[in-house]
Order: C-alpha cells, then structure tokens, then sequence
C-alpha cells in the first residue's frame, strides 16, 4: 500500500492511550483504529502491538478484561485507566512542545 | 506507586504463568481471525487471506515471546522453559545424555577423591598448624668413614636445648617423640599414639585446650618432669565418652599414673598427621639411669624430633644450627664434627626424605586432572557432533525467530545440567572412593572429616560449571555462528567445513584416552606383580600359618627383683606354662617360645671363635642372637638344613648349643663343616663356648628387603637376660588366625594377673611393609579402570554418532550391495586404527617412565613386555567390544529408511 509508513517510532504507546481513551478496544481494533484515525497514513506493526499493551498494563495505565465481541466472540478489551488518562494528558503536552520545536526549525530560513 | 503495581503485576503474571500464556495465546489467535476476515473482505480467497493475516503480524511466536518479556516474567521464566527444553533435549537423546553424565562422573569423583588427599596432604598442612611453610624440622646429615651419607630426623635433647637457647633462627621451637602407649591394665589395655613433647608445641602451633590447660614448662623440668597428661580430643571422646570432670582424675599410661590437667583442641596432631591420644611432658619419659644424663647425652637411649617456626630463612636457620651442632658436639663420633643441619617441611619422613605416599598422591592427582581434561574433550567432542547433527533443527529454530543467543543458551545450558549430574554422582563416587583411598593410602593419617569437605565441594562445584559452560559454548558458538539457509540445505549431513578437521581432533583425543589407558594399566600390573612377589617372597619362615603372642606378666615382687634368678625362674615357669596350655588347644600344630624372634625385635651379639686371634670386624664378628624353645624351627617353619634344632635336652645347666644360619656358617668356617665347631657369644655367660649342633635356612629378620646376616639360635632359659620380653609362637594346622578367641581365652583363665596381650599373625606384623605395594596395586588399578571406563566410553558413543551421522551414507552403501561384514569392518575399522596407535604410544611412554617406576616397584623389572603385550591385548579387545554395538548396528540399517529420512 503505497503512501503507509510506519507510526513515528516511540509514539505507539502514546496513540494506544489516545485510542483507548476514546472507548475501550480489544488489541486488532486499537491497530485499526490508529490507522483509520491517521486517514491510512499509519500502518501499525501488528504484532509490536501486544508488547506494548502488556508494557502498558504493567505500568498500571491500561487495565484488560475478557469481554464478548458484537460477533459473540471471546476477546480480551482494554480500558484506559485514571493514571493513564493523566499519562495521556502529559505525553500530549510534550509532544505538542517538540512538534512546535521541530517546526521552527523546519521553518528557520 | 507504579512501581509498585509494575511489582504487582509481573508477580501476579508468575503466579498465573501458564493461564497469562494461554490469554495471549487467544487474543493472537483472535487477532488473526479478525485481520483474516478483514483481508477476506478485501477480496482473497481464505488461504490467502490468513496467510496475508499471519505475514502482517510479523510472526506470532516472536510477539507472543517479546510481550511475555514486557510482562517482566523473563527471567525466573525463561530459565524454566530453558530447562525444559533442554530436558527434553537429553531425554530425546539419553544415550548421550548417560555417556557423558557417567564419564563426566567418573572422571569428578577422581578429581574429588584426590584433591581431598592431595589437599591435606600438601596444600594444608596438619590441622591448626597456622602457615605450615614455616614450620621446619630439624635433620642431622653426617658422612660417615666409609662414604656413606646419612640423614637423620632424631636428635638429642641437647640438640634441642642448644638451638633454643644459643640460637635466633626460631621464633619457637619444641622437641617431642611419637610413640605407642598402653593405656589401662590387664588384658583390658590396649595400645593408643601418644607423643611426649616439651610444653612450647603447643606454643608453636598456637593452640588452646578445648578443656582445662596444656603442661607448664615448670611441669616439664628435665631430668623428671610431673606425671600430667594432656588428653586428645577423639580419645577424650571415645573412650572417656567426652567426660566434663575429666581434669584431675588419673589415667594409667604403661603402667604408670598421670593426672590429667587438659584436653588438646579437636582434630589436634601436633606437626604429625597420626591422631594423638595423650600428650605427656617430655620430660616424664621413664629413664634408665644406667644410661646417663639423657639431658646433656649426644646419643641418648630415647632421642626426639626437634621441630621449629622459622624467624629467619631457611638457609640461614641452617647455619646457624650446623655452626651449633660442630661447636658444641661432645663424643666419640668423628662425623658429628663435620656434620651439616639441615631444615626440611614437616610432611618429609625421618631420613629427611620425601614420602613416597606423597609421590603417590601427588602422581594420582595429575592423573585425575588429566583425566577431567579427558572427559571434558570427550564430552565437548560428543555435543559438537550431536550440535552438527542438529544443525537444521537449529536452522528451524532460528528461522522462527531464535536469537544466537538463545541457542547458544540453550546448548549450554544442556551441558551445564549434564555436567551437575555428573558432578552430583560424582561427589557420590569421590565420598565413596575417597574413603578407600584414604584408607589404603594413609592409614595413619588423623582424617578430621569426610573424604568429601567443604573445600572439595566448593572445587568439584567449580570444576563441574567451568567444564559445563566450556563444554558447552564450544560447538555452541561454532554451530551457531554458521549460514543458517546453508544449515537447512546441509540436512543430516555433517558440514564439510571443519568435518576433516574435526575427525582428525576427535581421533587424536580417543588415541589419549588409550594411551593414558595403557599406561595406568601398565603400571597397575607392575603393582600387582610386585604385591604378588612380596607375598610369594620366601622370607625363611611360615608367615600365614603362625602367630606371635606377645605377653607381659606383672612384675615380679620386690623380693624376686633383689634376686634376679628367682625372678626370671618365675617368668619362665609363667611362659612355659602357658606354652603347654596352648599345645592342648586343638587347631595348634605345634608351639614354642622365643627370645627376639622375627618381626619382633633385633637383638645382636658380638662373636669370637676361640683359637683365632682377631675377633672378625665388621657384621662378620656379629650376629642375631634369638633364644628358641624346643620345636622352634618346626613351629615357625625354617628348614634345618644339617644337623639338628634345639631339643628338650638343651635345658639350662646342659652343654652350651648353638644353631646357625647358612650365612654364619660360610661366614665363620669358608669351605668347612661348622657342625661340631665352637663360638664364644658374648652375650652368654664369659668364656663358655657353645658347639654348633645345627644349621638353619636364612630368614628375613625384621623387613621383606633386607641382606641375611650372621644368626645364632641358643636354647632359650639358658640365658636369664633372654627370658622377659619373649613371645610364645604358635603354629596353626590351617589358618593361624582363628585361633586366636581360643588363646585369649586361655591366657583370661589361667594366667588373670597378665599386665598386656597381643597376638599377631606374621602375616599382620609383616602388613606395613606389604601395603606400599597394595596400596600401588589397589589405586593404580582403580584408577586404571576408571580410565579404561572412560576411554570405552568415549570410544563407543563416538562410534555410535559416526554411526548416526553416516546413516545416510551407509543407507547407500548398502541400497548399493556392501555386505554386512564390509559395514563392519568400515566402522570397527577406524576405532580399531585408534586403539593400535593408543597401544603404540602407550608401550612407548611406559618405556620412557620406566626408570621413574622402578624405585617404587619390588625387584621386578619396570621393562615387562609380556605384561605390556597382555594390557595391550586387553585394550584392543575393549575397543572391539565398544565399538562392537555401534557397528553391528550400522549393518542394521535399512536403506529405505535411511534414505527417505533426508
């Protein structure tokens, strides 16, 4: 699929926050999720995907649960917890901050 | 706080390892599904679609792996799986899994064994000697008029004094005498080690009682010291069962009472290595005041060890104590003047030599780490074959998604786990053999602990990582480091880069394993030749059909003692009282009494022949003089060669006889007949000279090497100085030994007042001289098999791999008509090849060793080719039968299998 590229590298767990602090979502619908949000810019790496969910509940920002989907199929969802709304919140301001930063670079003539 | 619930959360993932496993199990699996109906959606066709699904994860087993990681469940995780793995990995394999572990075994429990011995022996010292380098004994080297040299490790108490108070070369020095005690009274007693030493041995090793006190040097005041004793621990324990009260109550050594002031620290043997039973004061020897001042004497009767901490080197300690000893020697000797100190390590003998137990131990020791080497080439070589044979389930491994590392891991850790069983059976075998070998090498020798102690775990533990983790990294990194595409191509086949080299380092090795195989064996049989001629050695006399009762009545009264004759009157009539006794036990040949008879003590005479003017110098005017009773000769089996023995006619009072061995006989009367001649022995009343009535077969007096000398046989009773200290020698019809219940019973029921009993078989008084080359046979032949073990088995689980390896091959040779017998020889052929070349190098090392064995060896020749030709022979046939297996299973291949499996 021409015109995909890779989500910017250490930003995954910030855009799985920002997905999952819109509902909650089970592992194959965050990826999809980022990539519909992104217009198709952003294939996520499938498989990174779970790493970063287990590295996410084991900082205590996303909590799981064993739920039955609309096709009555087991899968696991995620939930965005209190902490990682908060998380969320500053990951945002700093990446904001860089971008602006960045751009005023890209800009200086 | 997040660090808390991270905590949380990877211990509760642990606790639910399997259950976290199978939910991430699912959810991939969900993932899948759904990304499959997705592209489904697209427009593939099912297949298609879920092998799109599959390839946009990007591997599940990958992912499943990192996100298990990010769990932080890794560590305690991954080393389960690990193991797991690598179980299943041996137990997919157990031949190679128990070769090695046995081999590895074999070859650590050798290791365990020795470096215990070797252990305390060497690098230790005796226990609670603090820095036993230092800690020297002091050796006299005189040259005597004819050339000779002589070492000597027995000095006078002057010596002692001398060097303590007119020299600084030691911080502390001490003189002290080893020796055998009876401790208690009656037939009850029995003989314990004890040593009287001066007060300053315990300074010197700076010990402390474990109860009560040591001995002051007032309590050690020459010429008489006080009656106190210092107890051992382990007799302290045993015998007196670890009495608290035990200081101030009264033991009776030799018949003499000493109070007991302390006992000695556990496991304390002063600079000795024998357990000590009782320490006395040096000075509370028993002396005879016949034989002077043993204080100020250059050659008391009972001289002692003289041993010290150096202040000063060795070379100047030396010095200083020559100078002494030239300065201040008083006596006839005319070497002492020009005599030379020496200072020598506590482990070396009295001769000032080393003892050859040590040489022993120390040869077995480098044996057994030659050995480990061995196993551990064994063992590598094995896991790089099985590694090459692996190579494409490696290949797979890795082409899912396995790290180097991992494998390497995983192979490592495969040796590791094998190498710790070995080590754990291992420490069985050095525990067990350790033991024996302890035994037969050093009887004498305070074994404070198990064969297997703290320091022999923690190196055999050592030992047994280093060589897992070596073993292991080896072929791993070899193996790992290669194309893996080419490692799946390759299938079953080994690699042709490296392969020749390989089988050429793989040869090599099994020819050392032979080699060294042949030489232990080798020298083991020389062991067992030399053990057997010393047994078969005719030593002149009986040795396992007598035995020698050794006896000690009380002491005469007072009257008695003021009249001698009336005194030795009553010891005969208690001797030949009991003789008659012992003649009525059934099972007893025969029976009679003797004054120094052999293995019990020396006893020489000077000679004159009347009618020759000079007396004969040198051992020519000497002789062994020995008191027999009738059926002396009979009794202890020496053959009257003419003439006749010493009859009942030859009581006290009759004509003086005298019977004398071959060597006096040619000695006194060259080209005569000495039956009938006269010989004055100066022993025997002056004057009265005895006529030779017979001549006996030359026996060993004292020792298995010794040359015969002039001997004399007199009538025993004639001669009162040759009564007290006899032994009565029976004679058994079979074995002498079960008699002995009976004896000791005899002599409980008629004669109770007796102070000692001891009865020993010639065969035991001989032991000590016969265990050197027991103890040769024994270990070296032990080790000998081990080695042999080890080398067979390395040659059959090699066979076995090449065998494995080559199935392929052999597959086509036999689709392609080869005949069972031309499989055979193709496989047996190589390992027979190795075995040849094995023997060859091995007959050419003990050629070159030779000269070294010879000094341990008795009489027979180290050069022994038809020994040689049978312990080659034997290895050979060990090679067939290893290889044996293997190659008739070679023939057993079946082409179609052989060839379908690639």
């Amino acid at each position: 699929m021409a015109g995909q590229s890779s989500i910017v590298p250490g930003t995954l767990e910030m855009l799985v926050l920002k997905t999952l602090s819109l509902e909650p979502m089970h592992g194959w619908g965050i990826g999809e999720r980022i990539q519909q949000l992104s217009r198709d810019v952003f294939a996520v790496n499938q498989g990174t995907l779970y790493p970063a969910l287990e590295r996410l509940q084991r900082d205590g920002l996303i909590s799981a649960e064993w739920r039955v989907t609309e096709n009555n199929r087991r899968a696991r969802y995620y939930r965005i917890t209190r902490s990682g709304l908060r998380r969320l919140e500053t990951e945002r301001e700093e990446w904001e901050r860089s971008v602006r930063a960045v751009d005023l670079i890209m800009r200086t003539t | 706080m997040s660090k808390l619930t991270g905590w949380l959360y990877t211990l509760r993932s642990l606790v639910r390892r399997n259950a976290a496993d199978r939910e991430m199990a699912d959810e991939i699996a969900f993932h899948i599904e759904r990304q499959t109906s997705k592209n489904e959606a697209l427009g593939l066709s099912a297949e298609d679609a879920r092998w799109r699904a599959l390839q946009e994860f990007g591997g599940t087993t990958r992912w499943r792996e990192e996100a298990r990681r990010a769990r932080g469940s890794t560590p305690i995780d991954l080393v389960e799986r690990d193991v797991r793995q690598a179980i299943r990995g041996l137990v997919r394999n157990p031949a190679f899994a128990v070769m090695t572990t046995l081999t590895l075994a074999l070859a650590i429990g050798a290791n365990g064994a020795m470096f215990g011995i070797v252990d305390r022996l060497l690098l230790r010292g005796p226990e609670h000697i603090a820095a036993p380098e230092q800690v020297v004994r002091v050796y006299v080297t005189r040259t005597l008029s004819n050339g000779n040299v002589t070492t000597s490790g027995l000095q006078p108490y002057v010596l002692y004094r001398g060097v303590r108070d007119h020299t600084s070369a030691f911080s502390a020095v001490a003189i002290y005498l080893p020796l055998d005690l009876r401790v208690g009274v009656g037939l009850d007693s029995r003989l314990v080690h004890a040593t009287y030493a001066t007060p300053d041995l315990f300074a010197l090793a700076n010990v402390h009682p474990a109860l009560g006190r040591f001995y002051t040097v007032e309590e050690d005041l020459p010429p008489h010291g006080e009656p106190v004793v210092v107890l051992g621990y382990g007799y302290w324990q045993t015998d007196l069962a670890g009495d608290s009260a035990i200081v101030g109550k009264v033991v009776t050594l030799d018949d003499r009472q000493f109070r007991v002031v302390g006992v000695a620290p556990r496991g304390f043997t002063g600079v000795e290595r024998a357990p000590v039973a009782a320490w006395l004061p040096m000075s509370a020897r028993p002396v005879d005041p016949r034989a002077g001042d043993w204080t100020t004497s250059w050659r008391p009767a009972t001289p002692g060890i003289v041993v010290g901490r150096l202040a000063v080197s060795k070379v100047q300690a030396a010095a200083q104590l020559t100078a002494l000893v030239r300065r201040e020697y008083e006596g006839p000797d005319k070497a002492m003047p020009t005599a030379n100190v020496r200072v020598l390590p506590i482990s070396y003998d009295l001769e000032g030599a080393e003892p050859r137990e040590l040489g022993v131990a120390r040869l077995l020791a480098g044996v057994a780490i030659v050995m480990l080497l061995v196993a551990a080439a064994n063992m590598t070589n094995l896991t790089l074959a099985r590694a090459l044979s692996r190579r494409r389930e490696l290949g797979v491994r890795v082409a899912l998604g396995a790290g180097r590392w991992t494998l390497v891991r995983l192979m490592v850790l495969e040796t590791v786990m094998i190498s710790l069983l070995g080590g754990m059976l291992g420490l069985a075998l050095a525990h067990w053999g350790g033991a024996v070998v302890q035994e037969a090498l050093l009887p004498n020798v305070a074994w404070d602990e198990l064969p297997v102690n703290g320091r022999v775990l923690a190196l055999t533990i050592a030992a047994t990582l280093l060589t897992g983790v070596v073993v292991g990294l080896i072929p791993a990194l070899r193996v790992s480091g290669g194309d893996v595409a080419l490692a799946l191509r390759a299938g079953r086949s080994d690699s042709a880069g490296g392969g020749q080299a390989h089988g050429t380092a793989r040869a090599s090795l099994q020819v050392v394993q032979l080699t060294l195989s042949l030489v232990l064996l080798f020298t083991a049989g020389l062991f067992v030749r030399s053990l057997r001629d010393v047994q078969q050695l005719d030593l002149g006399y009986d040795r396992d059909r007598v035995l020698a009762v050794d006896i000690s009545f009380p002491r005469p009264d007072s009257g008695a003692t003021a009249n001698g004759d009336a005194g030795t009157m009553a010891t005969r009539a208690r001797y030949e009282d009991l003789l008659t006794r012992f003649e009525r036990v059934s099972g007893v040949a025969s029976a009679s009494i003797a004054f120094s008879s052999p293995l019990s003590a020396v006893n020489i005479t000077k000679l004159q022949i009347p009618g020759r003017d000079s007396v004969p110098s040198g051992k020519d005017g000497m002789a062994l003089l020995v008191a027999a009773a009738p059926h002396y000769f009979e009794t202890v089996g020496t053959r009257i060669l003419r003439g006749r023995g010493i009859e009942e006619r030859d009581v006290s009072g009759a004509e003086p006889v005298v019977v004398v061995n071959e060597t006096m006989a040619r000695a006194l009367w060259p080209g005569e007949d000495a039956i009938g001649r006269c010989v004055v022995l100066r022993v025997a009343k002056a004057d009265a000279c005895a006529r030779v009535v017979g001549i006996a077969r030359d026996v060993h007096q004292m020792t298995l090497k010794e040359d015969a000398l002039n001997q004399a046989y007199v009538p025993w009773g004639q001669d009162r100085r040759l009564v007290g200290g006899s032994v009565i020698l029976v004679r058994g019809q079979s074995d002498a030994s079960r008699l002995i219940p009976a004896l000791t019973d005899v002599v409980r029921r008629s004669a109770p007042g007796v102070r000692s009993l001891q009865i020993r078989s010639f065969e035991e008084l001989l032991d000590p001289q016969v265990r050197p080359w027991r103890v040769g046979a024994t270990v070296f032949g032990l080790f000998g098999a081990i080695v042999v073990l080890v080398a067979a088995i390395g040659l059959f689980s090699v066979v076995s791999y090449l065998v494995t390896q080559r199935t392929h091959e052999l597959g086509v040779r036999i689709a392609l008509g080869a005949r069972r017998g031309q499989v055979l020889r193709l496989i047996m052929g190589g390992a027979l090849r190795t075995a040849l070349i094995g023997a060859v190098l091995g007959g050419t090392v003990t050629v070159a060793i030779g000269p070294a064995l010879q000094p341990l060896l008795f009489d027979n020749t180290a050069r022994d080719p038809l020994l040689l030709a049978a312990v080659a022979i034997g290895l050979l046939v060990v090679a067939i039968v290893a290889s044996a297996w293997p190659a008739w299973r070679a023939t057993r291949v079946d082409p179609l299998l052989a060839l379908r499996s690639d």
